[in-house]
């Protein structure tokens, strides 16, 4: 009669599941931490911009009278995207679509993830 | 449980599904197992071989060709890791060992679902009643020499000579299917 060896080795890959996945999981977490951090600042450098511009008193337009408002809004929103540094606007946006695209490229993994981490936590459950 | 293929589990794997390597695991671990015994003989050995193989098998389990026979590659890993495990002891065998290994290694690779079970059975119809009788005892019944010479009523080296010849001929035929 042969032995049953199946426990060993289950034991085995979800050691080294465990250590794959989490090291995988850390990794994308600092990857992601970064660009949000990054796009938050260049992001903020923006909003200090059109401080110093003064450019949000454009927007007080909207406070008007409707008849106003449709007047001028296109040209207030024009003279506004004007002011707005669009360099640092549109690395803040590209920094967070690189995450996302990054997110979907991965996507198989994070799946893959998902069906290994219920494996294991599972097998460790059962306490074998 | 549905009885699942072994390409469908491997793909269910290489997808991130650890039950389906459990599956594979169960179906596959007696004959590795015994396979491995053959080769190193001691049985501890034979589980500490079958563990490594297994996970080695599951750590590559990416570069498996689902086009190609599964047991085959798990088989060759067994064989490899357990011809290494003798290499580090030093451990010297005869020279038509290398040769008996791989006989084993593809006999026992098809016994483990009924379709390749079939093909031995049909390959055992080409042999001598007194081969396919040492083989039945030998691969199905895993018996030893001694256990076999004792059942047939023959000496051991007569055995050793009928299962050579037999493993010989299973070889031809089956590389030829």
């Amino acid at each position: 009669m042969s032995p049953d060896v199946s426990n060993r080795v289950m034991k085995k890959v979800v050691d080294f599941e465990r250590r794959h996945v989490v090291r995988f999981t850390v990794l994308f977490s600092i990857i992601s931490f970064l660009l949000v951090v990054a796009s938050i600042l260049v992001f903020s450098e923006v909003v200090v911009e059109l401080n110093n511009r003064g450019s949000w008193d454009l927007l007080t337009l909207f406070g008007e009278e409707p008849e106003i408002v449709q007047e001028f809004w296109k040209d207030t929103l024009f003279t506004f995207w004007e002011e707005i540094p669009q360099g640092l606007l549109f690395i803040g946006l590209g920094l967070l679509v690189f995450l996302a695209i990054l997110r979907f490229l991965f996507r198989g993994a994070f799946r893959s993830n998902d069906k290994k981490m219920r494996y294991i936590s599972h097998f460790l459950r059962k306490g074998r | 449980m549905k009885y699942r293929e072994d390409e469908q589990l491997i793909r269910l794997v290489q997808k991130g599904d650890v039950d389906a390597f459990e599956e594979l695991v169960v179906r596959y671990q007696q004959r590795l197992f015994f396979f491995v015994r053959r080769i190193v003989g001691d049985p501890r050995d034979a589980e500490e071989v079958v563990t490594d193989a297994f996970f080695q098998l599951y750590r590559t389990i990416t570069r498996v060709d689902t086009s190609r026979r599964f047991s085959t590659y798990l088989f060759s890993i067994a064989k490899n890791t357990a011809l290494s495990l003798l290499r580090r002891r030093k451990d010297a065998r005869p020279l038509d060992f290398a040769a008996d290994v791989e006989a084993d290694e593809v006999i026992y690779s098809r016994l483990v679902n009924d379709t390749q079970r079939r093909e031995i059975l049909e390959a055992l119809t080409q042999l001598t009643d007194a081969q396919r009788m040492a083989i039945m005892y030998y691969y199905f019944d895993e018996l030893s020499y001694e256990e076999v010479s004792d059942k047939m009523g023959i000496p051991l080296n007569t055995v050793r000579t009928h299962l050579r010849r037999a493993k010989e001929a299973l070889r031809g035929f089956l590389h030829e299917s």
